[in-house]
């Protein structure tokens, strides 16, 4: 690996050139894989090429990173999936950002708007401040993060849930099966569950990643109740070794390059830990509460990617393999020996077909449990899930008639899983978006139906989505948000539904009747950095909600009452070349209704915050983050203080620096980050009975080739 | 008279006054001033799951009070112990080991911790001595029963009689001897029934068991019901859940059996397709068992035994017919009968919420009450 870090070099920039960055309309976040063409007539002269960049002919070239430099004149920035666009390039300009709409019917203006009450990821060598609703991998790297799941923990209004090693995420008052999580579009959530575990997704594989809070019915399809989790992979060569209190070690390595007129990438991971920490454990019943060490706590991961980008398809493979203990809550021993191995396949690949987008998509999960001391109670299931979408769009010609998006897809999701226990299940869907734009005014208009057979039941879900938003002002910007969406039972939801298990009892459901949303956002940028305030009002309203409720003979979900949210989320952020700082707060009343009862949604906090501050200095960067939970609920009942986890708040501090430049190889930047997480030693559950490990440290560092441009 | 003897006469009569005043008072609840049957003074549900903990209810009104016992981790029970105020409930080895004992009157609960993985089945109080409170806990996966000894709050001391079946459930003391209900499975894995349930009486001194098998009675949660020199034990039955549809390849049973003679006096079996027998005395002096009427719909039902002889009191169908105020047909588990002859019983509707029936004697409903969350048994005071 370090013999690609030696294969560099750099071509000077010419001199009356311009810099521009391309990003992505909806995240914001850089685009990797970009094909730039210089129109003929406006070519002055040839293109300035970095090295590693490949010529694909005398007027076209691709782009090894988001941003680059060329001579003015007039360019087309195309790249697979999204519409290509014309820029001009003036001389003399400040850096110029390109932003590519997404081919998907589902882009629109007001996604940016929604994503924009998210982080501003100020990235020094972009140089153009982002104002959208990514953080980098990078960043996070830089801010102490070693693995995804950390990286989510560090985005604002996340909430992470961890019991036993895997990660459930929950956005705005969400259960963790009502969000949904893509890796560059493809889901991550196991049909089987619903729920998306993305500890096992390589850091070194991502980009950016995107949070997108509230329903998209039209973008993420069903199940994308609560908010969406966009993941991006990265195309990068990197390095990174860490090492950490209770036996963390990991390992992960990226490599890009050039090959067949693509950019090929790859990375691999390996991740272990003991996280044999000892906690106070007062579940116990000896009298006081007495220190014990976990056991059983271990994991073990492996993972790869394989991807490919080239200027009209693109390719991403992931393939990971995980072992853990199942370790049980505080002071139940029965667990003591049990272990679960998981393993996840998948593969998406998507063509440009002139006006036509074609994604096609293959996931496999198999989770298998282990109890060596009553091997009979061994489980096994395999789940087997492939997608298929065609997409196009018609541009408006005139004003005021709307640009029209649609998308049709067709998917099956198939479980074998011990017991002779089998289930199919088919999925269609179609919809259309229109886009209007006028002035001051953006609006869109969708439709979705999602057509679902479980071979028992077929069930039609539409679903509507409407948002408008206006501009006041340079600095201030409105909008209004209404969509519905659906969430149909997953197939373990189905199997537990009945006591007859292989009989489907009728499980409907559960809909999100109302998604609405207002929100203001208000930036500004000066001579001192980048300034900015959000803030959302919400209500949602979903009935028929699934709720695992202990039934009558056994553990089995229902569709239960009224659920609904009110709440509202704010947040404000300063941006600039010596750092940013930002704080962000929550209050969401979750509460479902059934009949009599009254009952929080578990694990939602009525009030939550966090601040993140980073600083960065002469190659050094310091990064404080605070994080902080009010009380939430851990059961499905009645508000009662009994039954909730005590707020906590946790910080984590971490400083990050690069190696001297004579110690650096050229192109190669060394960054060392010693990170403290919970720096205070908090006692705290995620999950009730679950402890957490109080203070741990760790300290990496990553070689990192930066290609010229 | 002289004042002697008419202070003689008024002492005679004073003396005798206070003398039967305190022999009635003595009598309690049974003397004859107060002989007539009496309401509850209150009802304990066990709320099994979502926040597992004692509801507490009186005889009227819809106010309840609660006792938590923790978390959904930390508590599994299914069956609650009322003795003297005092109630005592077990988590098994999937939620901590743990043993529970609530005291109703302060409303306080105090958990002691079982040895680990030992599988608790079922808690009752025995006789204790020197002020200490002593209970005994099957321990199904250890084969033994732990005798925790509590005094105040103070660390409790735990020693065990081995060798007490192969999965004790439930256990009494009689006599001279503490006797174990074993169900004869296979606790510690599937528990899978190995034969049929037993009695195991171990006496308080030396090593030696004496076992009686209650023949044709399989399950593995056997329990029991005392009342002075018999025994009412019960299982469930056996069923094959491997595929569905689901089978029963022995329906519950009960017996009535002779402590002091160590005899089985009679037995009889749940009608064909049943499962499950949770039994309980009523203070009206019938047996009521709880079941489920087939393994398709797992339908709630009662039924209602003579105590002598374990006959249906129902004559056509050995359903007990509980109807709501609309005249339907309610399903009901957890059953029991006041001195009243009302019986209570409880039911989980949507979102788990529990509520508590009360029927009269006819089998119309007379109350319904809210009764807190995922309500699993219930216990009259």
């Amino acid at each position: 690996m370090i013999t690609l870090f030696a294969i560099v070099s750099m071509a000077m920039p010419p001199v009356d050139s311009v810099t521009f960055c391309v990003v992505d309309a909806i995240t914001r976040a850089p685009l990797l894989g970009v094909h730039v063409v210089r129109l003929a007539a406006s070519r002055p002269e040839a293109p300035s090429l970095a090295p590693s960049e490949t010529p694909l002919s005398t007027r076209s070239r691709r782009l090894d990173s988001a941003c680059a430099r060329d001579v003015p004149g007039e360019i087309v920035v195309r790249r697979v999936g999204y519409r290509a666009t014309q820029v001009v390039l003036e001389a003399g300009s400040a850096p110029l950002r390109i932003v590519l709409q997404p081919l998907s019917a589902a882009a629109n203006a007001t996604n940016a708007q929604r994503l924009a009450t998210q982080r501003v990821e100020a990235n020094a060598s972009i140089r153009v401040p982002r104002t959208g609703a990514t953080m980098s991998a990078d960043a996070a790297r830089e801010g102490g993060a070693a693995t995804t799941t950390q990286l989510l923990e560090r985005l604002p209004f996340v909430q992470l849930r961890s019991a036993r090693g895997e990660t459930g995420i929950s956005l705005r008052g969400a259960r963790r099966e009502q969000m949904v999580v893509t890796l560059d579009g493809l889901a991550l959530n196991d049909p089987a569950t619903g729920v998306a575990d993305v500890s096992d997704v390589p850091l070194a594989a991502l980009g950016d990643v995107a949070v997108s809070l509230g329903a998209d019915p039209l973008g993420a399809g069903p199940g994308a109740t609560g908010g969406v989790v966009a993941l991006t992979s990265a195309t990068r060569t990197l390095l990174s070794l860490r090492t950490g209190s209770f036996g963390q070690r990991s390992a992960e390595a990226a490599w890009a390059w050039p090959m067949a007129r693509a950019r090929w990438h790859a990375s691999a991971t390996h991740r272990q830990a003991l996280n044999d920490f000892s906690f106070e454990n007062a579940a116990g019943a000896s009298g006081a509460p007495v220190v014990e060490r976990r056991v059983n706590n271990d994991q073990r991961q492996t993972s790869a990617t394989l991807g490919a980008i080239g200027s009209r398809w693109q390719v991403v493979a992931l393939g990971s393999q995980q072992e853990r203990g199942m370790v049980g809550p505080a002071n139940v021993r029965t667990y003591d020996a049990d272990r679960s191995r998981a393993a996840r396949a998948l593969v998406r690949a998507e063509v440009d077909m002139r006006d036509l987008q074609l994604h096609v998509g293959v996931r496999h999960f198999t989770l298998a449990y282990l109890d060596p001391t009553r091997p009979m109670f061994d489980s096994r299931a395999r789940v087997w899930s492939s997608d298929a979408e065609v997409n196009g769009r018609r541009t408006r010609q005139r004003a005021m008639v709307p640009s029209v998006g649609w998308r049709a897809g067709a998917g099956q999701d198939d479980l074998v899983a011990s017991g002779d226990v089998t289930q199919r299940r088919l999925r269609g869907f179609a919809m259309s978006q229109g886009t209007w734009h006028s002035g001051e005014h953006r609006a869109d208009l969708g439709v979705r139906v999602d057509v679902i057979d479980d071979r028992e039941t077929t069930s039609v879900r539409p679903s509507l989505s409407l948002a408008i938003e206006r501009q006041l002002g340079p600095d201030w910007q409105l909008s209004a948000r209404a969509a519905q969406a659906v969430r149909m039972p997953t197939l373990y939801d189905l199997y537990f539904a009945s006591p007859q298990r292989l009989s489907v009892r009728t499980l409907r459901p559960e809909r999100v009747s109302a998604d609405l949303e207002v929100a203001s956002r208000w930036s500004r940028r000066s001579r001192y950095g980048a300034w900015s305030l959000d803030g959302a009002l919400v209500l949602r309203t979903t009935r028929d909600a699934i709720i695992w409720f202990p039934g009558n003979f056994g553990w089995s979900p229902s569709n239960v009452g009224i659920e609904r949210l009110r709440g509202g989320e704010a947040r404000a952020q300063f941006a600039s070349s010596w750092g940013d700082v930002s704080a962000w707060s929550t209050y969401y009343d979750a509460i479902l209704t059934s009949g009599a009862l009254t009952i929080p949604t578990p694990y939602v906090a009525r009030a939550a915050g966090g601040m993140q501050a980073q600083v960065r200095a002469r190659g050094a960067s310091t990064t404080a983050i605070l994080r902080s939970t009010g009380r939430r609920p851990f059961s499905a009942g009645p508000r009662d203080r009994a039954y909730e986890l005590p707020a906590v708040t946790l910080l984590d501090l971490a400083v990050s620096h690069g190696l001297p430049r004579s110690l650096s190889p050229s192109r190669i930047t060394a960054l060392t980050t010693w990170s403290l997480e919970n720096a205070t030693g908090v006692a705290w559950q995620s999950v009730r009975g679950f402890p957490s490990a109080g203070r741990t440290w760790s300290m990496s560092i990553t070689l990192r080739h930066t290609p010229p441009s | 008279m002289s004042q002697q003897v008419r202070f003689a006469r008024v002492f005679t009569f004073a003396a005798c006054a206070s003398l039967v005043t305190v022999l009635l008072s003595a009598c309690g609840d049974d003397s004859v001033l107060n002989s007539s049957p009496q309401p509850p003074k209150g009802i304990v549900v066990l709320d099994g799951f979502v926040q597992p903990g004692l509801t507490l209810l009186a005889d009227t009104g819809t106010a309840t009070s609660r006792i938590p016992f923790g978390p959904g981790t930390e508590f599994d029970g299914s069956s609650i112990s009322l003795e003297r105020d005092t109630v005592l409930a077990v988590s098994s080895r999937g939620a901590g080991d743990l043993l529970y004992i609530a005291d109703l009157r302060t409303g306080s609960m105090r958990r002691l911790q079982m040895p680990a993985v030992s599988n608790p089945s079922r808690a009752r109080l025995l006789r204790g001595t020197a002020g200490q409170t002593l209970i005994g806990v099957a321990l199904r996966d250890s084969s033994a029963i732990a005798l925790v000894s509590v005094s105040g709050t103070g660390a409790p001391s735990i020693t065990r009689l081995a060798n007490a079946g192969v999965c004790p459930t439930d256990l009494f003391q009689y006599g001279n001897a503490t006797w174990v209900v074993d169900a004869n499975a296979d606790c510690r894995s599937t528990y899978a029934v190995r034969g049929d349930v037993r009695l195991i009486r171990i006496p308080f001194s030396g090593a030696a068991r004496d076992t009686l098998t209650i023949p044709g009675m399989r399950g593995s949660g056997a329990g029991v019901s005392v009342v002075g020199d018999v025994a009412y034990v019960s299982a469930g039955g056996d069923a094959d859940f491997s595929g569905f549809p689901y089978r029963v390849t022995a329906t519950g049973r009960i017996a009535k059996v002779d402590l002091r003679n160590r005899v089985v006096l009679s037995a009889r079996g749940m009608p064909t397709a049943s499962y499950g027998a949770s039994t309980a005395i009523g203070a009206d002096g019938f047996v009521y068992v709880s079941l489920y009427e087939n393994l398709t719909t797992f339908t709630n039902r009662v039924m209602k035994l003579r105590a002598d002889d374990l006959t249906d009191v129902n004559g056509a169908t050995p359903w007990l017919s509980l109807t709501d105020t609309n005249g339907q047909q309610v399903p009901c588990g957890s059953a029991t009968a006041d001195a009243l002859g009302r019986v209570h019983c409880i039911i989980n509707g949507a979102a788990s919420a529990t509520s508590l029936l009360v029927f009269d004697p006819s089998g119309r409903e007379v109350r319904r009450a809210a009764a807190g969350q995922g309500g699993v048994d219930l216990a009259l005071r």
